[in-house]
């Protein structure tokens, strides 16, 4: 193969004086065409079953919004998840209802559930999720939390929390947003979930959001 | 070059009657089989020391975390980084356990130093952070905690994550801290998430904390 890691040597080499023949030239049509193919990175609803190391691909995350994943596969990697990402956009998805949870000190979902995310393939993910919380004027102090689970599971990774500690009746409120890189499933369901240690103090959340994009996936 | 700035010609023109030497397909090979070899390269772990105009590179920023970065490098760029980031995912950290903030009136470091994110290449990066701030037991003393990414022990320069709570009635009170900057790197230089508190007397917690950095421009 003309193509290596350190770069395109010549298919043959030529003298001016030597002799070609045609069939030469079907070797140099096919070493360069095969190239151009390998680097046409078609758009695919699967992951390629039999990659080569090396190989780049668009994976079509999801239809709706138009995400589109650039993935590259690294057969020396040593974890399972082999197509490395290399560029796209986030696959979002939003609540802006305004909500209340109604049990206490447990992870729960509002009346709204979510936002969630569907999760196209097995993989790590970098996960961004945020709320806005508020207390209204009540003589009651709260921990609010939010994370981001599988289901109906507890949050793993970073949580977002806010404490009013004063039990004097404020209005008060805040945004809350977190970073963090979890790995999934195929068809789990990201999911940000919420949790109060008083329902008397009304936290109400709204604007809520989850977006991931993958770090690598297989 | 038959190749120009989004344009190609021919390596050689040929005519019928004219001659065809087999060491023209020599030149003809070396022209597309570089020019393929530039567009699609193997990942490497160092930029090329002799770069040209509109190359690109899968550069390892991390093998163990299968984080790779794809630039291009664009040598009309008036920076003297002229590598352009074009896609990959950020290099990133957390430290989930919560510790006490021990002084006051200084830029500091947690029992457990950062999160810390080594930096792989010079250049210029997006930082993006977080973390939770709290008093575990009540008091009487404002909460007012800032947190930022400096490099190693160093004093974090602008766009700093805040939480205040100046209520001096006894409470316990925390909120979430974040931001984003843009900092110069140098290779090796490590990135370090670190923290302030106007009063130690809070009893400032720190908890999820959390460190992302993705390139904008490189050398």
């Amino acid at each position: 193969m003309p193509f290596t890691s350190a770069g395109y040597t010549r298919t043959k080499t030529f003298a001016n004086s030597g002799t070609f023949t045609p069939i030469d030239l079907n070797n140099i049509q096919e070493d360069l065409g095969a190239r151009a193919l390998y680097m046409n990175r078609s758009v695919v609803t699967a992951l390629p079953t039999d990659p080569v190391d090396g190989q780049e691909i668009y994976y079509l995350a999801n239809n709706a919004q138009g995400n589109i994943w650039h993935l590259k596969y690294r057969s020396a990697s040593a974890s399972n998840f082999k197509w490395e990402f290399v560029g796209g956009t986030p696959i979002v998805a939003r609540v802006p209802a305004s909500e209340v949870p109604v049990t206490a000190n447990v992870w729960v979902d509002l009346t709204t559930i979510g936002p969630e995310i569907l999760i196209p393939l097995d993989g790590q993910y970098m996960v961004t999720a945020g709320a806005g919380v508020s207390k209204f004027p009540s003589a009651a102090a709260v921990v609010v939390d939010i994370g981001v689970a599988i289901g109906s599971t507890n949050p793993i990774g970073v949580i977002g929390e806010f404490n009013w500690g004063s039990a004097v009746a404020e209005l008060c409120g805040g945004t809350m947003r977190l970073v963090t890189r979890n790995n999934f499933f195929k068809d789990n369901i990201a999911r940000l979930r919420y949790l109060t240690t008083s329902v008397p103090a009304s936290p109400t959340f709204i604007n809520r959001f989850i977006e991931i994009y993958p770090a690598r996936v297989g | 070059m038959p190749f120009g700035l989004n344009v190609y010609t021919r390596t050689k023109n040929f005519v019928n009657g004219g001659s065809l030497l087999p060491g023209d397909l020599n030149s003809i090979q070396d022209d597309l089989g570089n020019r393929l070899g530039l567009i699609d390269t193997a990942p490497v772990s160092s930029l090329p020391g002799a770069p040209v105009n509109g190359q690109e590179v899968i550069y390892n920023a991390n093998i163990t975390d299968g984080v790779i970065w794809r630039f291009k490098y664009r040598a009309a760029s008036p920076n003297t980084k002229k590598w352009e980031f074009q896609g990959g995912a950020p290099l990133y950290t957390q430290i989930l356990t919560q510790e006490l903030i021990g002084s006051q009136g200084a830029w500091v470091n947690l029992a457990t130093i950062g999160p810390d994110i080594t930096v792989p290449l010079t250049g210029d990066y997006l930082a993006r952070y977080g973390a939770h701030c709290f008093k575990v037991t009540a008091n009487t003393t404002s909460l007012d905690a800032s947190i930022g990414v400096a490099v190693s022990d160093g004093t974090p320069a602008t766009n700093l994550g805040h939480y205040q709570n100046g209520l001096t009635t006894s409470h316990t009170s925390g909120g979430n801290l974040g931001n984003e900057t843009t900092i110069s790197f140098t290779s090796g230089q490590i990135a370090r998430l670190r923290y302030f508190i106007v009063a130690s007397a809070a009893g400032g917690n720190f908890i999820w904390r959390w460190l992302q950095l993705t390139p904008i421009r490189v050398i």
